[in-house]
């Protein structure tokens, strides 16, 4: 009696040990946040986005090479050099719930963001449509520029052309809501959220996981996969195990892993790796002390080895930026970078009536990458003779000071909402966008300015990228931040994921092809 | 008092390690075999070898060093935290107990109050209000002490205070000041002796910790907290960055707990194992 | 007893006013507009305005302390700035979750903790005491964030033995080390409790008796000292109750554990007002009722404490 007590005990250990994961089709996932709100209107990170790409469908969204494709409309036509577009919707769209997607869901859907009593952060990203402007400010009952003459069109018309609008539709913030439900929800729409998209939310255990599931009712091929299942894992090294253990499916390798990685037999040939649309920067505001002299900055980005950074703590899997633009994106131009030479530099500061050195704060969110670059910014500028203080600061407390411009300099990165060279310029670099608009260096400079803004109204693609090129060159010969570097990504995925490719925008993704083998089959 | 505390096997113990940290702290400079600011991209992450006894961290920083100049914060911080806390207690303690009544009542309230809060919670609400510093943890942490310290003088002094001598004075006119400081808190000594040395080890431990959540220590300060944390990320390559300081913390820590369990086992036998968590 | 405890319960309502008020003023002056950490990397001035209205952060401090003091009793945390759902909603979801690892701590702490004190007293002055001793003492003054680390790192990462994080569905093995890790401190200062407080018993006593008397006499004495030692042993396993809350923010963010630990961290770390302001006060309104439900107890079973705890 005893020993079958025993042996069955043992048995129920063996299979609970035996990776319960044996014949599940569910991909496992990690986030290293937890996402608040999954309404389009309202999300503002990068995994909110990626999750309200798949529940949501855009009129168009980014295919894994970063395209603009079709998603609830199935075909359009830009009209009057880009500055009106009709919408064809796809007639087999439909809500998870099963209503069919109507052209009024469309501009009620726009509506909601761009409306009076919006909370959304987002406006921008409509706000070039003809009249949104009046209707945010309660001016007007309606975007004049927004039509559905019929169930399934849409027409758009925009107060003056711009090259990358349909890229700004395929943002998380123009997705197709079903207003009507909700309305009903109110702000329990945003932990109940429901779309068009292939995937519905089917469970979230705050603070533990999400699930999703495929939507029945969704018109293309159906996933593969019976579920998505995304974990929240804060720190990197449980990550790093859960992995290894084969709970996770999938795991962006952290930078200091990676050459353990790639040269692990077991991963890597199962890495996947692609350049950013991220740059990363030290950001000097430009109307502050010391830092108002251009020689002065160009001084601390000679004083800081960058190569030597991205040796160490990047492996030497990262692109040194000599400009915002990334080498992946139409208007990056190759250009000499700042030389690191210390002797240059203290010579410069000197020039510019500082050789004694001066004192300045970089500010900083709490993160480990962060942490490891700006500690060794610190050392080098010290070389240099200029002394460090390192503030940080969580995230509303940093943006708040640095927007307002009441910090020295702050380390930041900027990943790219949709992949145009203009996402790189207009928002950092732009007057018009000083401070909480995204450019907080404060670079105010008319012959910048006038750049960008040519480059957004031409309808030649080729004059714009060149456009932007110099803009970006003149705004590098001005050094508003100490310049760093567009990192790589590597992603490890297990041997027994098919079908994966890595896209090249985060919401280029929708895991509708991809496929999990059996164990049995490896 | 110090040869019964030594007697104690222990006591020996607690005050050799105690000693070790303290020396590490005052003689840092001196003993430090580089310096543990100096950045060497070249020398990142080397591990430990003769020159590196420890290792070195991703900025090429010397791990022995910066942990010898980490006692030092950690004794900084403890230090003042916890004569802060020392002085605030002693000083409302006598005076709610001494003259009782509503002042008395306010002052064990406010007691309650700061005892109500997990600590380690209370500490991180404080500082993510007046942001993260070694100042600022150091205030923190010396407010957040007080209550405990309050409440132990308190007591004690009532019981001091219906004494006979004490009342014997007291009749005779002598002055509260007088009798506070020359009758009654002497007789508070041997307990706040206990309690400060036992105090030095949480005040390690919460520093550490406050620092390993990043709201302590700031860069480049070397921290065993901090080290701690930013040493998590490569725990599989580099191992030695998270290990040596958690050693270095769990050393000091006790060090400082078996010397306090000597002082009370010698100065006040009745109250074993009373008092002392980490 | 029963005017002990009148007492004691009437005092507790002044300090959960105190503890309100405390909760409030400090979350109130945190750094940072907490509009900012709503929106995104591009905002614009009337957006922010808008939301602030409507969070009446521009209220005066006295209405909006008036507001929160309502509030609360009314049990309305508020709304969370960052998820919109209401603050009491998530605490309840969460708090289950810092229960049920805190209760496997205590249950941990208890298990070993007293029977390595009782066998360490009975094996007094051998090698086992000896090395419990040590062990203990080192294990009280280990930083529980360290010793997560270090769990991890065998038994997940080098063993392959247990899962090193998350809640798994309520899966038992995701439960161990964690909990092992909240349960460290308190195992071992439990086991030094049993001992001591085993060792008063048993010498003072029975000692010579029983020795006169032979071991089968030594086990009944042991069975009987043990009842007696007890008592400390449950004030502290009581009030490290409370103190699970405390190791819970460090343990929960390590473990990626999906509790009110957690939840506190991260709503401090994103600046969500009313979520820190409503998950502080929870955690210290915990904490105050299981002190006082020990310290009742203890009055209860040892009418002496009442006269020297007052106060």
């Amino acid at each position: 009696m005893k020993k079958q007590i025993l042996g069955s005990l043992l048995a129920v250990c063996l299979l609970g040990c035996s990776q319960e994961a044996a014949v599940d089709n569910t991909l496992h996932l990690a986030l290293e946040t937890s996402p608040n709100k999954l309404d389009p209107a309202l999300v503002v990170d990068v995994a909110e986005g990626q999750l309200c790409s798949l529940i949501f469908q855009r009129l168009v969204r980014f295919s894994p090479e970063g395209d603009v494709v079709p998603d609830a409309a199935a075909s359009w036509e830009m009209l009057d050099s880009g500055r009106r577009y009709v919408f064809h919707l796809d007639p087999r769209a439909r809500f998870s719930s099963g209503r069919r997607v109507l052209s009024s869901d469309v501009v009620a859907s726009f509506g909601r963001v761009l409306g009076p009593s919006s909370r959304s952060s987002r406006q921008w990203v409509l706000a070039r449509i003809r009249g949104a402007g009046s209707f945010t400010r309660g001016v007007a009952s309606s975007v004049s520029g927004l039509a559905a003459p019929d169930d399934s069109t849409v027409t758009i018309e925009l107060e003056e052309p711009f090259r990358p609008f349909l890229q700004l539709l395929a943002m998380p913030a123009a997705s197709i809501v079903p207003v009507d439900l909700a309305e009903e929800a109110g702000d329990g729409f945003a932990a109940e959220p429901l779309g068009s998209g292939p995937w519905r939310l089917a469970a979230w255990n705050r603070g533990d996981y999400l699930s999703l599931v495929p939507n029945p009712h969704y018109p293309g091929s159906k996933p593969a996969l019976d579920e998505l299942r995304f974990r929240i894992i804060p720190e990197a090294f449980t990550r790093i195990a859960e992995f290894e253990a084969g709970t996770l499916d999938m795991l962006k390798v952290p930078l200091a892993e990676l050459s353990r990685f790639l040269q692990d037999d077991q991963w890597k040939d199962r890495l996947q790796s692609r350049p950013e649309l991220r740059v990363l920067y030290i950001g000097l505001n430009n109307n502050r002390g010391p830092l108002r002299d251009a020689r002065v900055r160009r001084a601390l980005n000679m004083a800081v080895d960058v190569d030597q950074l991205i040796n160490v703590l990047y492996q030497g899997h990262a692109t040194r930026a000599a400009g915002a633009i990334p080498p992946s994106l139409g208007g990056f131009r190759e250009r000499d970078a700042y030389p690191y030479d210390p002797a240059q530099a203290r010579r410069l500061l000197a020039e510019a009536g500082f050789g004694e050195g001066f004192a300045m704060e970089i500010w900083q969110r709490d993160s480990p990458e962060g942490n490891r670059l700006v500690e060794a910014v610190q050392g080098y500028l010290l070389q240099a003779g200029v002394t460090v203080t390192i503030v940080k600061r969580e995230w509303s407390a940093f943006k708040e000071a640095v927007s307002q411009g009441r910090v020295d300099a702050f380390f930041l990165d900027w990943y790219a909402d949709y992949p145009d060279a203009e996402n790189f310029l207009f928002p950092l670099f732009h007057s018009q966008n000083a401070g909480p608009g995204g450019n907080r260096a404060f670079i105010n400079e008319p012959r910048v300015d006038e750049l960008i803004e040519r480059a957004q109204r031409t309808d030649e693609p080729e004059a714009g990228l060149r456009l932007y090129a110099s803009a970006d060159s003149l705004v590098y010969e001005l050094a508003p931040w100490i310049y760093l570097y567009f990192p790589t990504t590597f992603l490890a995925v297990s041997p027994r994921i098919e079908n994966y490719v890595f896209p090249v925008v985060y919401l280029g993704e929708d895991f509708s092809s991809v496929q999990k083998l059996s164990k049995g089959n490896h | 008092m110090l040869k019964a505390v030594v007697g104690q096997k222990s006591g020996l113990v607690g005050l050799v390690l105690a000693l070790l940290v303290l020396g590490a702290a005052i003689f840092a400079p001196l003993i430090a075999p580089h310096d543990p600011y100096a950045i060497d991209m070249n020398e990142a992450l080397h591990p430990p070898s003769y020159a590196h006894p420890l290792g070195t961290d991703v900025l090429g920083r010397d791990i022995m060093s910066r942990l010898i100049y980490g006692a030092r914060i950690s004794m900084q911080v403890s230090l003042t935290a916890r004569l802060i806390s020392l002085l605030l207690g002693t000083l409302l303690g006598l005076v709610g107990g001494y003259y009782g009544g509503r002042l008395d009542g306010l002052i064990m309230r406010l007691a309650d109050v700061t005892l109500a809060y997990p600590a380690l919670l209370l500490l991180i609400a404080v500082i993510a209000a007046v942001g993260p510093s070694l100042v600022s943890l150091v205030v923190a942490l010396g407010i957040v002490g007080w209550a405990g310290i309050a409440r132990i003088v308190r007591a004690q002094v009532l019981s001091v205070k219906e004494r006979e001598f004490v009342m014997a004075v007291r009749s005779l006119g002598g002055r509260h000041s007088g009798i506070i400081f020359r009758h009654v808190l002497p007789n508070c000594f041997s307990q706040l002796i206990i309690v400060f040395s036992m105090g030095l080890g949480m005040g390690i431990m919460a520093e550490s910790s406050m620092s390993f959540l990043g709201f302590g220590a700031q860069p480049p300060t070397p921290s065993w907290g901090s080290m701690i944390s930013s040493g998590l990320d490569y725990l599989r390559v580099a191992p030695w960055l998270s290990l040596a300081p958690g050693i270095g913390i769990t050393l000091a820590v006790l060090g400082f707990n078996l010397l306090g369990d000597a002082f009370r086992d010698v100065l006040d036998p009745k109250l074993r194992d009373a008092g002392q968590r980490g | 007893m029963l005017s002990y405890a009148v007492k004691r319960i009437l005092l507790f309502v002044p300090v959960l006013i105190g503890v309100a008020t405390v909760s409030f003023f400090l979350v109130y002056v945190l750094p940072g507009d907490p509009v900012l950490s709503m929106v995104g990397e591009r905002y614009d001035q009337a957006t922010i305005d808008q939301l602030r209205r409507e969070m009446h952060l521009d209220d005066p401090l006295f209405v909006q302390y008036g507001h929160f003091m309502v509030g609360l009793a009314r049990l309305d945390f508020g709304n969370s700035y960052v998820t919109g759902r209401p603050v009491l909603e998530s605490v309840r979801e969460r708090f289950p979750f810092t229960f049920r690892l805190s209760l496997f701590a205590m249950l941990i702490s208890v298990v070993v903790g007293v029977s390595v004190g009782v066998v360490a007293a009975w094996k007094w002055r051998t090698a086992f005491d000896y090395v419990t001793m040590g062990v203990t003492i080192v294990g009280i003054s280990m930083p529980v964030f360290w010793l997560g680390v270090i769990l991890i790192y065998f038994f997940s990462m080098k063993l392959g033995l247990l899962p090193p994080s998350g809640y798994g569905g309520g899966s038992f093995k995701y439960m161990i080390l964690p909990a092992f890790t909240l349960a460290q401190a308190s195992t071992a200062y439990v086991a030094r409790i049993t001992r001591s407080s085993m060792l008063d018993v048993v010498h003072e006593q029975y000692m010579q008796t029983a020795r006169a008397k032979g071991v089968s006499e030594l086990r009944t004495v042991f069975a009987h000292g043990l009842r007696n030692a007890l008592l400390p042993v449950v004030t502290v396993v009581g009030t490290d109750f409370g103190s699970y809350l405390s190791g819970a923010v460090l343990t929960e963010s390590i473990f990626a554990w999906p509790g009110l630990g957690r939840f506190t961290l991260d709503a401090i770390l994103k600046r969500d007002v009313p979520a820190i302001q409503g998950a502080v006060f929870f955690m210290a309104v915990v904490f105050m009722t299981v002190n006082l439900l020990v310290d009742l107890l203890y009055a209860w079973v040892d009418p002496r404490v009442k006269l020297e705890r007052k106060g």
